[in-house]
């Protein structure tokens, strides 16, 4: 079944030659990080969306699960990394608009149900055709020889070069992301349809465009965490379901459709996973709900939502 | 009073229905069985959902908790007639659903999905790590060689199909009907008014948070009591009772007979299950063939097919009509 978890690739278990608790700290904080920077690029399409649409995508998941698939695929024939961090993001940026034009667009105005029901479904049928094309079982794909090994931090604390690279591949990506939305006009436009949807669209703001460009874009980060995640956790048909309560986790946390939120907390789930793995393992499942029922109990607008 | 069309047709479904099994179909009595208990569960979910307007993801919790409670009372108490342990899950259902209320009071559209759906998880993933009491991931198993006792019929064990099938069917039927009822009652109107217009509700002065805490709690007893029946069933209990994917199965299934009417819920689960069978017979990607039929039909009969088969009795097409052109961007 879809939702069924996979074959969780332990997180934290490699890498740990460290053996005194206290410099444990400094590369948990760092897998944290790693992690957290990761669920943001997922769900920062997911949340730019739901600001905007009001749509709770579940196919934007998908869609990193597909980014990852297309790494495999592009290495297979052509056994180049980079040139598979520059195709399979535009891949799902394609498909991002596809979802966007045929299936979201149709449906929306036609209540929330719908909308979600339709998204749900094309998960499922994405997650199936993934699972008929490549099987269920783990995927491995090599990390360029440029990133393999280790880099030497301080004294004796080693940390894997490729997670440095996730580090700050996604740094740049959303340092690039936030110049977009606050300095370009497509920016403002976006920014202008999240806050009042209809009000933009009489000013004279194509919404539906600018609705299609961010699913392009959301989709695009989707895809390029897809792949940069391919390396360090493998590709298998269950990372849809390893991500998806995560990227929940973030935007709920975060408040539904607030970005500066979800970067928030992202990198607190981030923290969570990470700590709670090794220091708690029996609740740390349970650990990420509960954070998530917290906030909807206490203050569902989130960390910086915008109120009902 | 004369009977109506209606009553007639309700007879005589119920009466071939308590006759199914002495056709000796093995086959279509199991997976009678099993629509059954989707049926109850569907209704469960049409009652929050269809009646109410209340978008819950985590239904499924509802059900697994049940299943749980009824299982661990089997379990536990070897002496329990196996209908209490049937109560007790759907009791337990009851308890969970008032939990859950009353946690997502307040909350609506998918703020109330996203919370339902966190909750679950949070539920599954207890069941998942709890394994002094839950059995983790194995799950809980050793009542198929429980024996029901009937004082004027004599005894019946679980594995005897055909009296599965009467039992599940009592309850089956009590439960639908039950809530048949409910939406008929003035509560039931209530929450109908709910659905339509909330703060209108409020405003009238109906007590909003108490009519959904009721309905979250009635519609936990029937999940709770068709979890029951279930692992009665399937003789076992897993984490995966709980998790997400059986939350979408169970708006699948009301999806495909069509949330709106109360009817629906019952012929979508019929239909889910044999569809199911017989594409995991045709096909080894019966899903693929699954969710495309779904994505479909909430493309163009949102509304399911219940209400495509009423629309063609009336109309003689499955053509919709033409509505106004929506302004909204």
């Amino acid at each position: 079944m879809m939702f069924r978890r996979g074959v969780i690739p332990e997180r934290n278990e490699r890498n740990q030659n460290v053996d005194n608790q206290l410099s444990i700290i400094p590369v948990l904080l760092l897998h944290g990080l790693v992690y957290g920077m990761l669920i943001f690029l997922v769900a920062s399409g997911l949340t730019l969306v739901l600001g905007l649409m009001d749509i709770l995508n579940f196919a934007h998941v998908s869609v990193y699960m597909v980014g990852a698939f297309t790494c495999y695929q592009v290495m297979q024939w052509t056994n180049s990394f980079w040139f598979a961090l520059m195709v399979a993001p535009v891949a799902c940026a394609f498909l991002g608009i596809l979802i966007e034009r045929f299936i979201i667009r149709r449906i929306h105005g036609s209540g929330h149900l719908n909308e979600l029901l339709a998204t749900f479904g094309l998960a499922m049928v994405i997650t199936e055709v993934v699972n008929w094309i490549y099987g269920s079982n783990p995927l491995p794909v090599r990390a360029p020889s440029q990133l393999l090994g280790s880099l030497n931090l301080w004294s004796d604390v080693q940390y894997p070069l490729y997670r440095l690279f996730i580090l700050v591949l996604s740094g740049m990506v959303l340092a690039f992301m936030f110049y977009i939305l606050r300095k370009t006009r497509l920016g403002i436009s976006i920014r202008a349809s999240v806050q009042d949807r209809d009000m933009a669209n009489a000013l004279g703001t194509n919404v539906a465009t600018v609705s299609m460009v961010v699913m392009g874009i959301g989709a695009w980060l989707a895809g390029i965490a897809g792949v940069i995640v391919a390396p360090y956790l493998s590709v298998y048909s269950g990372m849809y379901a390893d991500m998806i309560m995560d990227c929940f986790a973030v935007i709920a946390v975060g408040g539904l459709g607030s970005l500066g939120g979800a970067f928030i907390a992202s990198l607190l789930v981030g923290q969570v996973q990470s700590f709670g793995v090794i220091f708690i393992p029996r609740v740390s499942l349970i650990l990420i709900y509960l954070l998530m029922v917290a906030v909807f109990a206490l203050k569902p607008s989130g960390i910086s939502g915008k109120n009902e | 009073m004369k009977p109506s069309v209606k009553t007639i047709t309700l007879l005589l479904l119920v009466v071939v229905l308590a006759l199914f099994p002495l056709l000796g179909n093995k086959f279509h009595t199991y997976l009678f069985i099993e629509c059954f208990i989707y049926s109850v569960l569907a209704v469960s979910y049409y009652m929050l959902l269809g009646h109410t307007g209340l978008m819950s993801f985590g239904h499924a919790a509802l059900f697994g908790v049940g299943a749980y409670a009824s299982a661990i009372t089997l379990i536990r108490f070897s002496d329990l007639p196996v209908a209490l342990t049937v109560l007790v899950g759907g009791l337990s259902g009851l308890l969970c659903g008032f939990l859950i209320g009353l946690i997502v009071l307040r909350l609506t559209k998918i703020y109330l999905a996203f919370g339902t759906l966190a909750l679950s998880q949070m539920i599954w993933a207890i069941a998942w790590k709890w394994r002094a009491v839950t059995g983790g991931d194995d799950g809980l198993t050793g009542w198929s060689a429980r024996q029901v006792t009937f004082p004027w019929l004599g005894q019946f064990g679980l594995i005897n199909i055909t009296f599965l099938y009467y039992f599940v069917l009592f309850f089956a039927l009590a439960c639908v009907a039950l809530c048949w009822y409910f939406t008929r009652t003035p509560f039931g109107e209530t929450l109908s008014s709910i659905r339509s217009n909330q703060n209108r509700a409020d405003f009238l002065g109906i007590n909003v948070g108490r009519a959904r805490l009721m309905v979250f709690a009635f519609s936990g007893f029937m999940a709770g009591m068709s979890g029951a029946l279930f692992i009665l069933f399937k003789k076992a209990v897993a984490p995966t009772f709980l998790d997400m994917s059986t939350s979408f199965n169970i708006l699948v299934m009301s999806v495909i007979g069509g949330y709106t009417n109360f009817l629906g819920p019952i012929v979508g689960s019929f239909v889910y299950v044999y569809m199911m069978e017989y594409l995991s017979s045709f096909t080894e990607r019966w899903q693929l063939v699954m969710g495309i039929f779904f994505v479909l039909l909430i493309l163009f009969y949102p509304k399911g097919i219940v209400r495509m088969v009423q629309q063609f009795a009336k109309k003689g097409s499955f053509i919709k009509e033409k509505r106004g052109v929506r302004i909204k961007c």
